[in-house]
């Protein structure tokens, strides 16, 4: 299931590119950094205020659950759903944490996952913020040949 | 069975989640920070409050139906 969502992710951020670079960029590296996108289209208030947010509610999540919260594949392929649209804190996290196990059940352990899925679904309105924010390109201006040549 | 966390602790746990999203949501709809704290402060306190009264009016509905 989370591949398939991978793949539907990245299918439309090929076809994002393809049609207006600089959205699709935009929204990519929103993607893999919270905030980053912002950051890329010069949006620097923007772009900190929402890594900020996005990020401290994530490592928030990591810390109520001594970070064993963040494994798509033997632990939480539900809420790995919310975790995928935080990109790269989430699959660092995912990396360094793969060997732990959860050996006691903790009692901020839910509200953890939450906090944790929670960030990743604000990152996901953080990159449409970022598509939002990308105008598209503006069209290079037509040059009048005819006027150019009576010049 | 006893629940992981008293009322109080997830009311406490719940309060900066639910401020997160609203500065968040409030972000992607104002553009100068003085402005997005403003409004995002606003639906932080209603939405609050909203989802107390409905929560304390679910939990005495279901106490009283358990008394009864």
């Amino acid at each position: 299931m989370l591949l398939g969502l991978a793949a539907l992710v990245l299918a439309f951020f090929f076809v994002l590119v393809l049609q207006n670079r600089r959205r699709g960029v935009a929204v990519i590296l929103a993607w893999i950094f919270p905030g980053l996108g912002h950051l890329y289209l010069g949006l620097k208030t923007r772009g900190l205020f929402l890594g900020g947010i996005i990020l401290a509610l994530f490592f928030a999540g990591g810390v109520m659950c001594d970070f064993r919260n963040i494994e798509p594949l033997r632990r939480h392929d539900v809420w790995a759903l919310a975790h995928f649209f935080a990109g790269l804190p989430a699959a660092a996290t995912a990396f360094v944490t793969r060997h732990l196990l959860i050996e006691q059940r903790r009692p901020y352990y839910d509200i953890g996952c939450l906090y944790s899925a929670v960030a990743g679904l604000l990152n996901l309105l953080a990159m449409l913020d970022a598509f939002d924010q990308a105008e598209p390109e503006p069209a290079a201006p037509q040059v009048d040949a005819a006027k150019e040549t009576a010049a | 069975l006893k629940p992981p966390l008293s009322l109080l602790e997830s009311i406490l746990l719940f309060l900066p989640l639910n401020y997160a999203i609203c500065l968040v949501c409030s972000t992607l709809r104002r553009k100068d920070m003085r402005s997005i704290l403003r409004q995002g402060t606003r639906f932080f306190i209603s939405m609050t409050v909203g989802i107390l009264i409905v929560s304390a009016v679910v939990l005495g509905v279901m106490e009283y139906a358990l008394a009864h």
